[in-house]
């Protein structure tokens, strides 16, 4: 089935010269037969609990948060399953990525079949412990729930105590899940896969501080998207990233723009914050002018390799409780400015989606570190379900491309 | 029926509480510093020994506050978090005025950004305290109390280092005394509508509780004496057995002055006997126990606050359904009302759960409030109301 024949992406620009993203969304798209075929445990995993956890213990990691959704709101335009999430106990007023996989899942529509539930908790978003803990009771399938704690210099030395005695006792879990035993050998195999992975999309990412930019916004947001999960298969994954590189690296090589860019010097737009169901915000981008250098909506997860060497429970510990999600706000803005600066923007998107209480609530935080900082000018967009604020959203845009191009 | 609240019972309280802001005041220029908290998970204990004044930031009800919270939250945040920051920002309610620091329990989202917010545009010293959220109650992940006992070792030296005052056992081993104290005689006082005929109803116990959320402790244990000493007195002999529906009322924080619901099912004829709230009958249920001689403070108060009565921010949802149908058994209830603060994602998910397990074990059919701190829908609230207590009283 070619992308535009889905009713959502028919709507959207993609850019058809470029080979390795067909490949990337077979990739998405094949999730559900591969998981089937592999004859291993489907462990649903919340979106920023690191997935390397799960392909230790032998089973396959799926982020049912991001896939359902893009699946069934995106592609499908199927809005109503947020009902059927209603009706299982959440409010509407969740938000509506969440309304959207609890929705799919509580139908039994799940475009993968999920077998067990596992999410870190702590580390901030109530809304994705308790969708996971409806989904569980709903299914009737096995759940796990494990912390993450507040990150805090000054608490160091017993949170990663905690946190390496709460992986112990996660992987234990696992291990009753599926029968595989996970070792330091399990574990270090798992993180070099994620660590490979994640220098794959720093790579990709160094590609957009190079101007015209190779990839467009809604190829680069959504290559991103993919390593939610690893597409369940970290090498498959790899190999498509690879590829892309490849295809990115010539068109630098060549000075070749991304074919959606409307301008020879377009405004550079850096994302910030919250991922978005509204995937016409990245054509819009583009058609007013503006190029897409950055965007830290699952990149800030990936900022950092897992060490390898030494205690793997210790080293995960320590890059968990560090990770940016984990962050103070504060922290968490100082610590990602080094990544969106090489990207050389010259403005900035915060995106926030509306019934989250995670990234909204620090937005007005967040503006102001970036504002104090960077000393770029800052667009605050709010999205919710596809469609439903694309005009505003748009006029936002371009109004703000406009007035911030010379 | 027994309305105490304009009567003599809580009449010296309400007294004192009219004077308390000036009193702090007065305590303020002696060089006293208060210190105000946020959720059940602070112990006050530690602030007491530090020889400040505890405050339990909890007022809500009030829109004004609610929106000029605005100004950080979005509106699609509780209005109760987005008051913890527009009563500062206000200057209208003298307790926000007068912290000199506040605690912070990282409990769910919105109070995690509450806590930042203070320390970054509010202007006073904001300690935030981890709480875990996955331990469960057959103990199975004894690092959780271990990391609390940490957070809370944390908190007491910041405190210390913030009043000046190194925080020694000794005294935390009487503000342990004087906590207790109170909580068990706060705690006798919700136990009165257990008995179909009480000389106090729950209502008054919640304005007392909350009075001790402001008040100088030993102040306020002093009035609470008074207060257990005037019920003991009274004769339940005399007293006509009450008939109206006997309701439960738990769900989402209920802060001091957020009279919307309570007063609406006050008029519909309900009468609530027990609660399961973090600012009611929950905030006296537990004693700090020392073990023996030799227990150390820090571990009794760890213990005691990480396992009081789980939040719905904590995963152990057996265990809060389990105390809710304990609380609705033993107080025979006839019905639940469920408040949910527009916004409060934690206790909105859990609703169906505890609605479902209420009605499988004890029959109680259980009513969904969501509301927040406008006026708009005091008559949808009272219709709604009404037509449960009249199900109710068809069923009794």
């Amino acid at each position: 089935m070619k992308l535009s024949e889905w009713p959502g992406f028919s709507r959207l620009r993609f850019d058809t010269e470029l080979k390795a993203f067909d490949g990337l969304m077979a990739l998405f798209l094949s999730s559900a037969e591969r998981a089937k075929k592999s004859g291993k445990k489907v462990v649903a995993n919340g979106p920023f609990s690191p997935v390397d956890l799960i392909f230790a213990a032998g089973a396959l990691a799926y982020d049912a948060y991001t896939h359902e959704t893009i699946v069934h709101a995106v592609m499908n335009e199927s809005l109503s399953m947020t009902g059927e999430a209603v009706d299982a106990g959440l409010s509407a007023d969740f938000n509506p990525w969440n309304l959207m996989m609890v929705g799919a899942v509580v139908s039994r529509k799940n475009d993968v079949p999920i077998d067990v539930y596992s999410t870190a908790c702590g580390c901030g978003d109530d809304q994705i412990k308790k969708s996971w803990q409806i989904m569980a009771e709903a299914t009737g399938a096995p759940s796990y729930f494990w912390d993450i704690p507040r990150f805090d210099a000054e608490s160091e030395e017993w949170a990663i105590d905690f946190l390496a005695k709460e992986l112990k006792q996660l992987f234990q879990w696992l291990t009753s899940q599926t029968g595989k035993k996970v070792t330091d050998e399990t574990i270090r195999d798992a993180i070099r896969q994620g660590n490979r992975l994640r220098q794959d999309l720093l790579e990709i990412t160094q590609l957009l501080q190079f101007s015209p930019v190779p990839i467009s916004a809604l190829e680069y947001y959504m290559t991103q998207t993919f390593i939610g999960d690893y597409a369940q298969d970290a090498e498959a994954l790899h190999q498509q990233y690879q590829v892309l590189l490849g295809e990115l690296k010539k068109r630098v090589s060549q000075s070749r723009p991304t074919p959606g860019l409307k301008t020879k010097a377009p405004l550079r737009l850096y994302l910030v914050g919250e991922e978005t169901q509204e995937f016409q915000l990245f054509n819009t981008i583009e058609d007013y002018g503006g190029a897409l250098v950055g965007c830290d909506t699952r990149l800030s997860l990936y900022y950092e390799p897992v060490k390898e060497d030494g205690p793997v429970i210790e080293n995960l510990a320590r890059w968990m409780w560090k990770m940016p999600y984990n962050l103070p706000t504060a922290e968490r803005i100082k610590a990602t400015l080094p990544h969106i600066k090489k990207q050389q923007p010259d403005a900035i998107i915060i995106s926030s989606v509306v019934g989250s209480r995670n990234l909204p609530g620090a937005e007005r935080l967040v503006r102001d570190i970036i504002r104090d900082e960077l000393s770029l000018p800052v667009l605050s967009i709010e999205t919710t379900l596809p469609l439903e604020n694309t005009e505003k959203v748009k006029s936002q845009i371009k109004d703000f491309i406009e007035m911030n191009t010379y | 029926m027994n309305d105490n609240s304009e009567n003599g019972l809580l009449s010296s309280l309400n007294g004192k509480l009219e004077e308390e802001p000036q009193s702090i005041a007065e305590a303020k220029k002696r060089g006293k510093k208060v210190v105000g908290y946020f959720g059940p998970y602070v112990p006050e204990e530690l602030i007491l020994a530090a020889d400040m004044h505890p405050v339990h930031l909890a007022f809500g009800g009030e829109l004004e506050p609610a929106l000029a919270g605005e100004a950080f939250l979005k509106p699609y945040s509780c209005a109760y978090a987005r008051s913890c920051l527009g009563y500062r920002t206000l200057s209208t309610n003298p307790y926000y005025g007068a912290v000199d620091a506040v605690c912070v329990a990282y409990t769910c989202d919105s109070m995690r950004r509450v806590q930042e917010y203070w320390a970054k545009y509010l202007g006073v010293p904001s300690f935030a305290l981890g709480v875990p959220q996955t331990h469960d109650r057959l103990r199975t992940k004894p690092q959780a109390v271990e990391y609390f006992r940490n957070e809370l070792q944390l908190l007491r030296k910041k405190l210390g280092e913030f009043s000046g005052n190194e925080i020694r056992d000794k005294e935390i081993y009487q503000a342990i005394s004087l906590c207790n104290l109170i909580r068990e005689k706060l705690w006798a006082l919700y136990e009165y509508p257990l008995d179909g005929r009480s000389p106090i109803e729950w209502r008054d116990a919640l304005k007392i509780t909350h009075a001790g959320f402001l008040m100088d402790r030993t102040d306020f244990l002093r009035e609470l004496q008074k207060i257990t000493g005037d019920l003991q007195r009274r004769s339940l002999e005399d007293m006509p057995y009450d008939k109206r529906a006997r309701l439960m009322v738990c769900g989402s924080i209920i802060g001091i002055g957020d009279h919307k619901v309570l007063d609406i099912v006050k008029q519909a004829g309900g009468n609530i006997v027990a609660d399961s709230m973090c600012t009611g009958a929950m905030f006296s249920r537990k004693r700090v126990k020392i073990s023996g001689i030799m227990g150390n403070p820090m571990d009794a108060i760890a213990e005691r606050y990480l396992y009081n009565f789980p939040c719905p921010f904590m995963t152990d949802i057996k265990m809060r359904l389990h105390n809710i149908v304990k609380v609705a058994r033993d107080y025979q209830v006839h019905g639940l009302i469920y408040y949910s603060l527009k916004y409060c994602d934690d206790w909105r998910a859990d609703f169906k759960s505890i609605k479902d397990a209420l009605y499988k074990e004890l029959s109680v059919p259980t009513l969904l409030i969501e509301t927040d701190y406008t006026p708009d829908d005091v008559g949808t609230i009272k219709t709604k109301v009404e037509a449960f207590i009249k199900m109710i009283e068809g069923q009794i």
